[in-house]
């Protein structure tokens, strides 16, 4: 019994360094993932022999993975590599011990090395969600060997270290929340509140993005500083728009306007194409994508927002700058909107115009036929409307400075009592 | 002691003033037949007063207002909509840097102006104060009842006013909203760059709560609404001051307003006294 647990906390819980050499890693290809770690983590050089160090000697932590409403993208995503050592020294920095996409057993045996780790690393190890969980109708839309996804997080990341909520959909629900969705879907720190959890949105998440949080918390002892929606900050502190590679043109005016068109072939910025760089905060432009070969901006297609809450919804339409403007089709644009409304303020304007003048007319005629008849006293004067707005200008203006001016009195005081129903009848 | 300023015949305004006996419809009459013979700018036999109605700071924010509204306006609509290009080296461009700068600073200035003028509301004269805008009081309540009548053509004259007619008070008081919703969506788009700082402390939560994209759609459609605002404004005061010969439109260069001393009277009567008539 006591032999059997020895080599449980062998597998479990083995050494970064020891897993890494038996695997064959040259020492090399370590030292070159330890510096890579720290400008991920956009920490100064001198930090790399702090991280060599410290994953030499950490036990590796257990982790599980679980997977709900997803697409696997981000499993793809965090062992993605065309380089395979850096995906084998991500995957032996920890133990991983339950992962459906990627595990070897199945079945009850599956389910039976979740529920080891669970016991066993209780406290202490990683869990991490991949997919938004569905609390629709209790949670039917998602259920794995009979729980519901709801279930199973509240048990695995209730029992965790911390959790670490990959890409957008674990993060803030992503594509099954957004509009038309029938799920109730939501990120993981929305379906279980008050987690120890880490947020790395996008779709999907930066494998180096998921290393790095590893290797700070191996190296630290404790998780990354976070913004306000629980993302690291070493991946989502800054914007696209202030790391990308188009900015100066963004700044010199000089966009994009048509796929293919010549500012598109130099290089320009893609804004007019609904670039929403510069409402993403992303280490995209930085880390980039298959091992740093490019990433979307870079091969001139503008980003999407895709690590901003219901990116789907907010940053839709994805090649417009602005938003479309809810209740007036998903065509309109604001500009649409706002000049329609600007054009019928005119129109009324006009239209009240022709009324006015009307109404003098006919008020100068029916004064000139009953001028000696009793009526009401009226305010001003019934010039004709026709008559220019210069034609009133001099009134004050050319002879103020032969006025003698009068502060007037105040023409109202509130506690008076003031009726004024007979008045109104008498108009007009 | 007040001054009269006096326009047209002598008899004419004795009988206003002293002869309360004599319909005011019968001088109107006489102006209206005189009207035809004289230059347009000599017509009017009428009584007039001079009343200083708004005082600088008033008409200091209001023109700053109009300024930065033009400003920030066109700079905005570019930054939305950048319909210039430049060509060339992008290191010797920088339009819409540029731009953006003069929308920045523009914007402070829009702000301080907004804020002073909110300030003055409760320090300034009779014709600024904050009573001019909420309709609090009786008079004022249906005053904004008749205004509403004129405009819908139920009512032949817009009800006396010195200063502001409850109804465009109103009106200010929906622009202010609008002035402060803008500011707001302004300087938390204006903090996305910032990691910490006032801007970040003070804006940075409602791009979080609102999301970037709803807050440049929101401001966007902000700038449409207050350029209808100035298009409807711009027309009731050229309206009002030719029902009133007021010299409105020039008021908020002079802040001087000529008003019948018949107008100012109503301005002030009691509406008890009124209904004997
Ligand atoms: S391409 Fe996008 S992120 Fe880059 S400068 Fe232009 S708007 Fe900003
Ligand atoms: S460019 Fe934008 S949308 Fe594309 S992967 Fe990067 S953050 Fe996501």
């Amino acid at each position: 019994m006591a032999e059997h647990e020895a080599e449980q906390e062998h597998v479990l819980a083995d050494g970064v360094w020891a897993a890494l050499s038996r695997r064959g890693i040259s020492r090399r290809d370590f030292l070159k993932f330890c510096t890579v770690m720290t400008s991920a983590l956009a920490l100064p050089m001198r930090y790399t022999p702090r991280i060599v160090r410290a994953l030499e000697q950490a036990q590796r932590p257990a982790l599980v993975w679980l997977e709900f409403q997803d697409c696997a993208g981000n499993s793809e995503s965090a062992l993605r590599a065309s380089h395979p050592t850096f995906a084998d020294i991500v995957l032996d920095l920890l133990s991983w011990n339950y992962h459906e996409t990627v595990m070897a057993p199945s079945g009850t045996a599956a389910e039976k090395s979740l529920h080891d780790t669970i016991t066993a690393e209780q406290g202490k190890y990683l869990a991490v969600v991949e997919g938004s969980i569905p609390l629709a109708y209790g949670g039917v839309y998602c259920t794995i060997g009979g729980r519901t996804a709801i279930d199973i997080v509240k048990e695995v990341c209730g029992n965790a270290y911390a959790t670490i909520a990959v890409g957008t959909c674990a993060a803030f629900g992503g594509i099954p929340a957004a509009a038309g969705g029938v799920t109730g879907a939501v990120g993981v720190g929305d379906a279980v509140p008050g987690l120890k959890l880490i947020n790395l949105s996008a779709c999907p998440m930066n494998g180096a993005n998921l290393a790095a949080t590893i290797v700070h918390w191996l190296t630290f002892k404790e998780l990354p500083a976070t913004d306000e929606l629980n993302r690291p900050l070493f991946a989502h502190g800054d914007r696209i728009h202030d790391h990308c590679p188009r900015r100066a043109h963004y700044d010199a005016g000089q966009f994009v306007e048509e796929w293919g068109d010549e500012g598109h072939q130099l290089g320009w910025c893609l804004y007019k194409m609904g670039c929403k760089g510069p409402a993403t905060n992303y280490n995209c432009p930085q880390i980039q994508w298959n091992d740093g070969t490019n990433w979307p901006i870079g091969v001139g297609h503008g980003c999407v927002g895709c690590a901003q809450p219901q990116f789907w919804d907010a940053m839709s339409p994805f090649y417009r700058t602005l938003p479309s403007v809810p209740g007036f089709g998903v065509e309109t644009t604001a500009e649409e909107v706002g000049l329609g409304v600007a054009a019928t303020v005119a129109a009324l304007t006009a239209a009240h115009a022709v009324g006015s003048a009307v109404r003098q007319r006919r008020a100068a005629k029916s004064q000139a036929a009953a001028s000696n008849t009793a009526t009401p006293p009226v305010t001003g004067t019934s010039q004709a409307l026709s008559a220019t707005a210069s034609d009133a200008v001099p009134v004050t203006a050319g002879s103020a400075s032969a006025q003698t001016n009068t502060e007037a009195k105040p023409a109202d005081t509130p506690d008076e009592q003031r009726h004024d129903t007979q008045e109104e009848g008498a108009q007009p | 002691m007040e001054t009269i300023h006096r326009r047209g015949n002598e008899i004419n305004k004795v009988n206003q003033v002293n002869d309360p006996s004599i319909s005011p419809q019968e001088s109107e009459a006489t102006n209206l037949l005189s009207r035809a013979e004289l230059p347009s700018t000599s017509r009017g036999t009428e009584l007039r007063q001079t009343l200083y109605v708004w005082d600088l700071p008033v008409r200091i924010t209001h023109w700053l207002n109009v300024l930065c509204i033009v400003v920030l306006s066109v700079t905005g609509y570019y930054i939305a909509n950048p319909f210039i290009m430049t060509q060339g080296d992008a290191t010797s461009q920088y339009l819409m840097g540029t731009v953006r700068f003069i929308h920045y600073v523009t914007a402070f200035v829009f702000t301080m102006s907004v804020l002073f003028r909110v300030y003055w509301a409760f320090a300034g004269n009779t014709y600024a104060r904050w009573s001019q805008f909420l309709p609090a009081s009786r008079q004022r309540l249906r005053d904004l009842g008749r205004m509403i009548r004129y405009y819908t053509f139920l009512r032949r004259e817009p009800p006396a006013e010195i200063g502001h007619n409850p109804l465009a008070g109103v009106t200010y008081v929906g622009l202010y909203i609008l002035f402060g919703l803008q500011i707001v969506t302004g300087f938390a788009l204006y903090s996305l760059p910032y990691h910490d700082g006032w801007l970040k402390a003070g804006f940075g939560w409602i791009v979080v709560l609102v999301g970037t994209q709803t807050l440049r759609l929101v401001h966007t459609i902000i700038m449409f609404l207050i350029i209808a605002f100035t298009i409807h404004h711009v027309y009731s005061a050229v309206l009002i001051d030719l029902e009133e010969r007021s010299g409105l439109v020039s008021s908020i260069v002079t802040g001087r307003k000529s008003l019948t001393a018949q107008h100012i009277a109503e301005a002030q009567e009691q509406p008890k006294k009124k209904a004997e008539h």
